[in-house]
């Protein structure tokens, strides 16, 4: 596949993408060579792995990855992979050890990733092997924003901050919003299903638009929430946020957001006018007034309100494992923090309310696309509000001044063109970086990467 | 082998009345089923009481001695924890005609076997039974859930209602697109 061809497929100027980026397997392999290993890619949240030797499996890109709380308190990770011959050495989602036995020849590494313990190391490799060359293969950058850490093979690309670039002022809604900031609520509800992982990053990227087509069934339950949906439809109701670096997110603009959340629990009206004041108070009130829906490039998106983290893991062209997790802020009481968690879960779990309908969307348009050939030719439309974003005074990156549109789903492709396209790591120059008003302020704030303890 | 005695006149009654009890269980449960396969969803959520909790805590992958970790509790997440309130949001969305992973409606056949009674109480029974769901839609696409549910089962005005269903589902990553289905 030439550069040329992905060119083809992914039109931004003309709005314009070619289903093929959903089904390919050429692309799909692109993106596993290019792209994931690549970007920083999200692994854990501080308070998942709470205790030294804890740990947790996942994935970045396809490749499974162990995480690991180390003695010194920092976060390694490694390949899931013995050196020996290949083996998982870790095959459960989570727990806590100090030695992870890898169970065909048993050989032992450390929670550091380092070989410790080889069976028959005297009498079968008369002592000659060199252990300390045949340790797992580690993640080689690890960095943390404000708790959130992320991974990257990358020796090539630029810190996690400038990676999160204008991104990282919403992002402090997320991770800054209170001073004791958030825990994170496991085991992750994990679902795999058929379709490509992209259908749901780009929407966690800023698409308001199917809200009102895809949800409509929910809205029933909650007039407060169908006052909302019709607003959405007016054209100066919310923003769109894109970021040049692949960032994008939707959010209201304008009062306090009521933290939306989906409960008959009077106690949660209380806690969160509380909890409105002291983000207030700690974040301005510039930022909490914004209620976000965000996907942090490639594969990381949130609600910050719903509450819950998501990764969307690639399992192959046409079927992706979705990951969420409820967060609740930390210091709150647990009465608060278990009604918040089952909200979240009753709308977005696959069981809930709004979830179980977009995944629906994303496996049909798998199903289809899977099946049919003559529809690969055909082209998407990706044109509204096309050539519409601004820069703002108050809100980094380009602004859409409507939250209906395809501004950040095209800064998302345009994005992700760069990274199967480029030879080497690409890098935006510097004037292309659109980081204005209060961003330029708080990127100054929020600069370096804070290694929690 | 060994002969079995024949129980005593007061022992039969009491296995008499288990079975007697089992059957009355077991009808409760075809019938409930058959709700659910005939997407009366409204008859459906009026067997559940008003305080009636329905849970499918989350799964996991475990090492043996770190099992505890495998289903979650109460402080963990779960893959639905609703009260009779979420229960009623989610009955009324499925008869919205407007709820598009459901309409097209989906064909299911919920299949309830290996009914046990645990503990019977003046008013209530707990039972566990196995299930297996089957899930049809869109030409193709078709899924298969089994588990075990504990109800507690809770008798009010001649009939039962469901109090409390425990469901563990057996998959660790859920191998379907939602579960747009009650069990
Ligand atoms: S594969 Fe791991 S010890 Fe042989
Ligand atoms: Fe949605």
């Amino acid at each position: 596949m030439e550069k040329s061809d992905i060119d083809e497929l992914v039109d931004v100027d003309a709005g314009e993408i070619s289903p093929r980026i959903f089904i390919d397997d050429d692309i799909f392999e692109r993106e596993l060579e290019r792209l994931f290993p690549r970007c920083w890619l999200f692994l854990a949240h501080d308070t998942m792995l709470p205790h030294v030797g804890d740990y947790m499996t996942t994935y970045m890109g396809t490749d499974p990855v162990v995480v690991a709380r180390q003695k010194n308190g920092s976060i390694k990770a490694f390949l899931n992979f013995c050196r020996h011959r290949g083996m998982p050495v870790c095959r459960a989602d989570s727990g806590n050890t100090h030695t992870f036995m890898c169970s065909y020849h048993g050989w032992s590494f450390n929670l550091a990733g380092d070989l410790v313990g080889v069976p028959r190391y005297k009498e079968g490799y008369r002592g000659e092997l060199d252990k300390s060359k045949w340790g797992l293969i580690p993640v080689p950058r690890i960095e943390s924003y404000k708790g959130l850490f992320f991974g990257c093979f990358d020796p090539d690309a630029p810190s996690l901050r400038e990676y999160l670039g204008d991104m990282a002022w919403y992002l402090d809604g997320l991770v800054d919003r209170t001073p004791g900031g958030i825990e994170v609520l496991g085991p992750p509800i994990k679902w795999v299903f058929q379709g490509n992982w992209k259908f749901a990053a780009e929407q966690f990227a800023g698409d308001t638009y199917h809200l009102a087509t895809t949800h409509n069934s929910m809205f029933a339950g909650f007039p407060w929430l169908s006052e909302q949906m019709e607003a959405t439809k007016r054209s100066d109701f919310g923003r769109q946020f894109s970021s040049r670096l692949g960032h994008g997110a939707l959010f209201t603009a304008g009062e306090p957001s009521p933290r939306s959340i989906f409960s008959n629990d009077p106690r949660l009206t209380e806690y969160f006018q509380d909890e409105l004041q002291r983000a207030i108070a700690h974040l301005g009130r510039e930022r909490v007034n914004l209620n976000q829906v965000h996907t942090v490039f490639p594969n990381f998106s949130y609600i910050i309100a719903a509450p819950f983290l998501r990764m969307w893991h690639p399992r192959g062209p046409n079927t992706f494992e979705a990951w969420s997790w409820p967060f609740v802020e930390r210091s709150a009481p647990p009465e608060v923090k278990q009604s918040v968690k089952r909200s979240a879960q009753l709308m977005f779990n696959p069981t809930g309310l709004a979830e179980q309908d977009d995944a629906e969307n994303w496996a049909e348009i798998g199903r289809v696309l899977a099946a049919g050939r003559l529809n690969r030719r055909a082209r998407l439309n990706y044109q509204m509000g096309l050539g519409r974003g601004r820069a703002d005074p108050v809100h980094p990156g380009t602004i859409h001044d409507t939250m209906t549109g395809d501004v950040p789903q095209l800064g998302f492709y345009r994005r992700w063109k760069e990274f199967l396209t480029s030879e080497s790591w690409p890098h935006v120059p510097e004037s292309e970086l659109r980081i204005t008003g209060s961003g330029v302020a708080c990127s100054g704030r929020s600069a370096g990467e804070e290694v929690p303890q | 082998m060994t002969t079995r005695a024949i129980p005593k006149e007061d022992g039969r009654d009491a296995a008499l009345a288990r079975l007697l009890l089992r059957a009355e269980i077991e009808d409760f449960y075809y019938a409930e089923a058959s709700l659910l396969d005939e997407r009366r969803y409204s008859d459906w959520l009026a067997l559940f009481t008003e305080d009636t909790r329905y849970w499918i805590p989350t799964r996991q992958n475990r090492m043996q001695h770190q099992m505890q970790g495998e289903t979650s509790g109460e402080e963990g997440t779960a893959l639905a924890d609703d009260d009779r309130w979420a229960l009623e949001l989610k009955v009324r969305q499925r008869e919205s005609a407007k709820h598009w992973c459901e309409n097209p409606c989906s064909r299911t056949r919920h299949l309830v076997t290996n009914v046990r009674i645990h503990r019977v109480a003046s008013d209530e029974v707990e039972v566990k039974s196995s299930f297996l769901v089957y899930r049809n839609r869109a030409g193709d696409d078709v899924d298969l859930w089994a588990g075990e549910r504990t109800d507690t089962l809770r008798r009010v005005a001649g009939s039962y209602r469901i109090a409390r269903r425990y469901i563990l589902l057996d998959q660790g990553v859920l191998l379907s697109k939602n579960l747009s289905v009650f069990f």
